[in-house]
């Protein structure tokens, strides 16, 4: 039966067709009216902050890091600026674009280097078990014997972070925990039955890894993406205010928001914008894993 | 339980020393190294540097170096007849140095062509392992003593923020678990998500400007009146002082454990022993606090260990944003030094404090769920 078969179908025989988890999955993330706005969300910020350069330069026609000491701390909406401008007089609207692309740059990369670091250790560690497991087990303990935030701090004191660098050390440092999730996942899918039978067809360990692990991790490993992109958007910006994150003239959610608080009286409209972005932004990727987790969970299937 | 807690805490140990190694390879890498900025002194002339080189070792090899910071180096070369240089020496440490010329440069002899050396000083530090973590660069006293008058602060906001999030997360988790589905369950859980998504320091800022600077009923961050004086007046005398702190640590605290008991306690409900306990005719009441509620708590035991270790390491954010005097602010400011003795104590701190939360988390998992034995 095609798509445009079951689509014919009455609701009522629909139900009785077998559908795939993913399909059932995607269905049901259509239906979630809530992730779907937040979806929608992230991906019109995100097309915003790629195009963040064009849109100040071509549209805008204005410098992010241009200082105009003749319009500092005007009001959004006056002056052709349309978000204000800041302490020295440089566009807020035009900063925040650019440091939409910074911040949300670091919490996707960071989060997909250290989620593909996590899942490749992960399933080498739950399938081949033994010297692999114990060593990368080692690594991990030790990893997470000193917490997340002091290790960062510690790195902070040997080299300046830079967007770069932050996604890198962020990607080394942080995939303990989707390690964790996918050896435990790993380990229980290579016992079973179908694996078995994978094997004995005379499959290689690639070919089981590949075809009969990676595609059951799918579901666990976005909802881990989505939860990981927020984490590092809230930490890109507790590092920033601690002055140890990207350093500015470099803007970022971070760094903006920090700088705005010292300037809380003449110019208020600095804080709310960056910090309703950055809560907006990791509120809408809660949602977001949430939503993948209920849509993927066959226990909550409607 | 006593064999567990020991065969725990003796699994414990190579972690640590993994911990150590990991951190003191971080430092090695910073620029000029750990002993090159010991050695940073403008005053300095360069043959006096380079002498300093020898007496710290820092031509060794690595290994040398890390058991050096490790164990200390009195063991290491030391002085048999009490003339103030060394006469005996372990095998892989050097006994002499050149001698060197103004410029640094080491002196030879004419005649043989062979470097001139002289004696050197006996080792004189103790190691990480004897609680010898050198003197602060800032400070110019015992990188011990430095952290350890900040332990007493962050206890006191670590304690009081754990206390009130736990009480008040479990409720609400409680709450919204009878209440499944209405009003209160709806709010609490946007309620906990909202809490989640807003940056810590924003939220400990806004506050701070609302009550604080608007209001002016609370006190602009610190500790007590007295900044000068490191002793505070007893803790019921400033209580205004931890209000603000405590509620952005609690907040996100409640927003965790309310969550995940909410989800436990809709688990165990779910299960066959509380229906039979309907079908006896308890009251409900009964069957959510006694059969509900106390199993419902087990799981919960997971999240001790990170709370644990967050409520003796401290959180370096809050406690940046109410200036508390305490372990966090202290590794901040110190990355900001580059004093690295003070950073590396704390590191070692919190990888200790890391490893205890977690141990203390398996034990209270013991004594909350009869069901598991670690014998």
């Amino acid at each position: 039966m095609t798509n445009t078969d079951i689509a014919k179908l009455k609701p009522k025989e629909k139900a009785l067709v077998s559908q795939s988890l993913t399909r059932k999955a995607l269905l049901s993330i259509w239906r979630d009216k809530l992730t779907l706005v937040a979806l929608s969300f992230i991906l019109l910020l995100t097309a915003i902050a790629v195009m963040a350069p064009f849109i100040t330069d071509v549209i805008m026609r204005v410098d992010p890091n241009e200082p105009n000491t003749a319009d500092i701390f005007t009001p959004p909406l006056t002056k052709g600026y349309i978000l204000g401008a800041d302490d020295i007089g440089r566009d807020h609207l035009a900063r925040l674009l650019h440091a939409s692309g910074v911040s949300m740059g670091i919490g996707f990369f960071g989060a997909l280097f250290s989620l593909i670091n996590g899942l490749v250790l992960g399933m080498i560690s739950g399938y081949f078990g033994r010297i692999a497991d114990d060593l990368l087990n080692w690594i991990v303990t030790t990893l997470v014997s000193i917490p997340g935030l002091f290790l960062l701090i510690l790195i902070a004191s040997v080299l300046s972070f830079n967007a770069q660098s932050l996604i890198i050390t962020v990607g080394l440092i942080g995939w303990t925990g989707t390690y964790r999730l996918i050896r435990g996942q790993t380990f229980s899918i290579r016992s079973t039955d179908y694996v078995l039978a994978a094997k004995a067809l005379g499959a290689s360990p690639w070919r089981i890894i590949f075809q009969h692990i990676l595609p059951n991790l799918i579901s666990v490993t976005v909802v881990s993406l989505a939860l990981d992109i927020a984490g590092l958007i809230l930490a890109e910006s507790a590092l920033s205010y601690l002055g140890l994150g990207v350093q500015p003239p470099q803007a970022t959610w971070g760094n903006m928001l920090t700088k705005s608080f010292q300037y809380f009286r003449h110019g208020p409209h600095l804080i709310i914008f960056p910090i309703l972005l950055i809560s907006v932004t990791v509120l809408c990727f809660y949602i977001i894993g949430d939503g993948i987790r209920d849509a993927f969970d066959p226990t909550l299937q409607r | 339980m006593t064999k567990y807690v020991i065969r725990r805490l003796l699994q414990a140990i190579p972690i640590f020393l993994c911990a150590t190694l990991l951190s003191y390879l971080l430092m090695a890498l910073a620029p000029g190294g750990p002993v090159e900025i010991l050695a940073f002194n403008n005053r300095m002339k360069p043959r006096e540097r380079e002498e300093l080189k020898y007496i710290l070792g820092i031509n060794d090899p690595l290994p040398v170096q890390y058991l050096r910071w490790l164990l200390g180096d009195d063991w290491m070369r030391w002085d048999n007849d009490g003339d103030g240089l060394a006469d005996s020496a372990v095998f892989f440490i050097d006994l002499y140095a050149p001698k060197l010329n103004d410029s640094g440069k080491p002196l030879i002899d004419d005649s043989s062509g062979e470097m001139i050396t002289r004696s050197l000083p006996p080792g004189t530090q103790r190691g990480i392992l004897r609680g010898d973590f050198g003197n602060s660069f800032y400070y110019k006293r015992s990188a011990m003593e430095v952290l350890v008058e900040r332990l007493p602060a962050t206890l006191e906001l670590g304690l009081t923020s754990f206390v009130v999030g736990i009480t008040l997360g479990l409720a609400v988790g409680i709450l919204s678990a009878v209440y499944h589905g209405r009003l209160f369950d709806q709010l609490s859980r946007i309620g906990a998500v909202i809490v989640n998504s807003i940056p810590n320091f924003g939220l400990g800022l806004l506050l701070l400007l609302f009550f604080g600077s608007l209001l002016k009923v609370l006190p602009l961050g610190g500790r007590c009146k007295t900044l000068l004086d490191p002793s505070c007046v007893p803790l019921p005398e400033r209580l205004e002082y931890l209000i603000l702190p405590t509620i952005v640590l609690a907040a996100g605290a409640v927003a965790g454990y309310s969550r995940f008991m909410r989800a436990s306690m809709l688990d165990v409900v779910s299960q066959d022993y509380i229906r039979t306990a309907r079908s006896k005719g308890l009251q409900e009441r009964r069957i959510w606090l006694r059969h509900g509620m106390r199993n419902a708590f087990i799981p919960i035991a997971t999240f001790l260990g990170p709370s644990i270790t967050f409520l003796l390491s401290g959180s370096a954010v809050t406690e940046q944003v109410f200036s508390w005097p305490g372990v966090g602010r202290l590794a901040v400011n110190s990355v900001i030094r580059r004093d690295y003795p003070v950073i590396m104590i704390v590191v070692i701190y919190a990888a200790i404090a890391t490893i205890l939360g977690y141990l203390m988390s398996d034990i209270l998992y013991g004594i909350i769920d009869p069901r598991i034995r670690y014998d």
